[in-house]
């Protein structure tokens, strides 16, 4: 199988699957967005163009990816998932907790950790740069711009 | 002209353009804090103020404001607005190669090229410029809106494909909302939040700003440092070598901030195109810290000021949302600006332009003096500017509105990113479909509605003259991303110099 570079499966494919499953989607929910007959002026009209423009490319993508000899995704490919999984979990902890707990209260011990998961471990340099970076935002946002923080 | 615009200037004048030029560029190249934002809020300052005095201040957030977004476009890969997207696709590149101070150094120099050109053409064009910009039916804000669409191909580097698909995601993100012409909401499946739509700054936060740092921080051994502030010397004459590009860029971008509601990333994404396509031996190539990429966008958003400045002044139309604001300061002041503007308070058009070439000079003058400074964060640690630069991201996203779903949508936004330029999809194509997507569904839908009523929908919504040479111009932008069209092209070139060299 040409796709097959290294024994992967071209994703390229996979990709175009995806997209068009989502430019289907888009078409399926735009055709239903006609509630006053008139297509000129209809809501789902637009949606509906842009969604057959998605599929038509996804379709191309495919037929690029199956033509293609060599696999090149174009992108990058050593990632440290395990930090990228960890940021984003920080990131959304962070979302859920501040209109609970407040911007000073999270913001710390976000910076704080964030700083220890790239590597810092010199408690005093972590403390000064969690601690001063989210004051300095709280005044620099909140006090002089009249910034509405939780 | 000249002599009453020096009468407008005095040292109370210049020092207060200064202070309004000194925080556009704190609040320009901060993400999220937009110039928008900061000219709202001196509105409610300065109504009590003297007119000039208030336009001073409000001219100086507005120019500085629009170039400092390439602030930090350049040093951490976020655009402070959404005018500077183009700027990172090669200001970035250039400060991982340490060349962070040259970057600035170009886009000071060329944003005050574009500023001052914009406002030379606001002084002597703007009664022509105005009646070409009203000329434009909804099919011809539709079709410029798809040239600028049919620029992803210089976004892209590898793959134009996967442009046009990002580019068409981002079109169908935008209709996320409210529909503003039927007031009926699209895709939000029962959701609140949903039907004020995608925030843009928030997008744009996360697809740059958050995915850069989840792309740095994926790395499994991180660099000590983040960049090199760099050396290197631009000398005066490797400047003005620019200048025809930066002139070229400036049209494009003086005409465009004239039409109501493109603006700066519409102008500077054309002019980046263009720059692509018209130098042909580039430094270094596009993409990977291009000089001319900076020129190019910098020019063209900045003379977008003076495009934008036509219409508000001329017909009270703004250009953009920055104008949109100053119009309403001066009803707030009494004023009414518009065709009677220049009959009944002809000074203020002078003072407006005053403010402007002051503002200008000020870009030159905190660009070189301050924003130097600004850059030597790219010496800071990596380990402890990504937590900082992640803080900002999030703080800068809420602070649009002041909602924390927008820190959500940034954050999903960011992943996104990560995950797309991982597989080779450029971000950029998409922020330009998130910009573009609302102008072009509601114009498609007003050009569809009035050529219904007539008896060829084809001939009625394609036949007048400016529908005709802006789709001559997508036909030619589209086929330009195929290879077999460029080789085509330079064959003929090629045939063509030597059939001239033999004679």
């Amino acid at each position: 199988m040409k796709e097959k570079t290294s024994g992967r499966v071209n994703f390229q494919i996979i990709e175009g699957v995806f997209f068009a499953i989502i430019a289907v989607f888009v078409i399926v929910v735009s055709a239903g967005m006609n509630p006053y007959g008139s297509w000129s002026l209809a809501p789902g009209l637009f949606p509906l163009i842009m969604g057959v423009i998605l599929l038509a490319l996804a379709i191309s993508l495919i037929f690029q990816a199956i033509l293609s000899k060599t696999f090149k995704s174009g992108g990058f490919d050593k990632v440290d998932w395990i930090r990228i999984s960890l940021v984003m979990v920080l990131t959304f902890v962070y979302v859920w907790l501040v209109p609970i707990i407040g911007f000073i209260a999270v913001s710390i011990p976000y910076l704080a950790l964030m700083l220890l998961l790239l590597g810092e471990n010199r408690w005093w340099l972590i403390g000064i740069i969690s601690v001063g970076t989210t004051l300095g935002l709280y005044y620099a946002f909140g006090v002089l711009l009249s910034v509405y923080l939780p | 002209m000249i002599e009453q615009i020096l009468a407008a200037i005095d040292l109370r004048f210049i020092f207060l353009v200064f202070v309004g030029a000194f925080a556009g560029l704190v609040v320009g190249a901060m993400p999220g804090l937009s110039v928008t934002m900061a000219t709202a809020i001196l509105v409610s300052v300065t109504f009590t103020w003297a007119v000039n005095d208030a336009m001073a201040l409000m001219m100086g957030v507005y120019v500085v404001g629009v170039f400092s977004g390439a602030i930090s476009a350049i040093l951490i890969n976020i655009p402070g607005a959404p005018a500077s997207v183009a700027t990172t696709l090669d200001g970035f590149p250039m400060t991982m190669k340490g060349q962070a101070k040259k970057a600035l150094r170009v886009a000071t120099v060329y944003s005050f090229v574009g500023t001052l050109f914009g406002l030379i053409m606001l002084a002597l064009l703007a009664k022509p410029v105005t009646k070409i910009a009203l000329q434009f039916s909804p099919m011809d804000y539709f079709l410029l809106a798809l040239f600028g669409l049919t620029t992803v191909g210089s976004l892209t580097s590898k793959n134009f494909l996967k442009g046009l698909i990002s580019a068409a995601l981002g079109v169908i993100i935008s209709l996320i909302g409210i529909d503003p012409i039927m007031g009926t909401p699209r895709f939000t499946f029962g959701s609140m939040r949903l039907q004020a739509g995608i925030s843009l700054i928030a997008a744009l936060i996360g697809l740059f700003g958050f995915s850069e740092i989840l792309v740095q921080i994926g790395q499994r051994s991180l660099d000590p440092i983040s960049g090199k502030l760099g050396k290197e010397k631009v000398g005066f004459r490797q400047l003005l070598r620019h200048i025809p590009l930066s002139l070229q860029s400036a049209v494009i971008g003086t005409f465009i901030g004239a039409l109501p509601g493109t603006g700066g990333p519409v102008a500077s994404l054309i002019a980046y195109d263009q720059a692509k396509k018209t130098v042909r031996k580039p430094e270094v190539p596009f993409g990977e810290g291009a000089v001319e990429g900076i020129v190019a966008s910098e020019s063209a958003n900045n003379a977008c000021i003076g495009g934008a400045l036509i219409p508000m002044l001329t017909l009270a139309v703004p250009g953009d949302a920055v104008t949109a604001v100053l119009l309403s300061a001066m009803y707030v002041h009494g004023l009414r600006p518009g065709p009677l503007l220049f009959t009944q308070t002809p000074d203020l058009f002078y003072v407006i332009l005053a403010a402007g070439i002051i503002g200008s000079l000020s870009i030159l003058a905190l660009g070189i003096g301050v924003a130097p400074l600004m850059a030597r964060m790219v010496l800071i640690p990596k380990k402890i500017l990504l937590p900082v630069v992640a803080i900002l991201c999030i703080i800068g996203a809420y602070a649009i509105n002041s909602s924390v779903f927008d820190v959500l949508i940034m954050a999903i936004f960011g992943l996104m990113g990560f995950i797309m330029r991982r597989k080779g999809y450029s971000v950029a194509p998409m922020v330009l479909g998130i910009v573009l997507g609302s102008l072009m569904d509601a114009n498609f839908r007003r050009a569809v509605s009035l050529a219904s009523a007539s008896d060829n929908l084809l001939i009625s919504m394609f036949s007048r003259p400016i529908s005709l040479i802006l789709i001559a111009f997508i036909f030619i932008s589209l086929l330009s991303n195929f290879k077999f069209v460029k080789t085509g092209v330079r064959k003929l070139f090629s045939r063509g110099s030597d059939k001239g060299q033999e004679e």
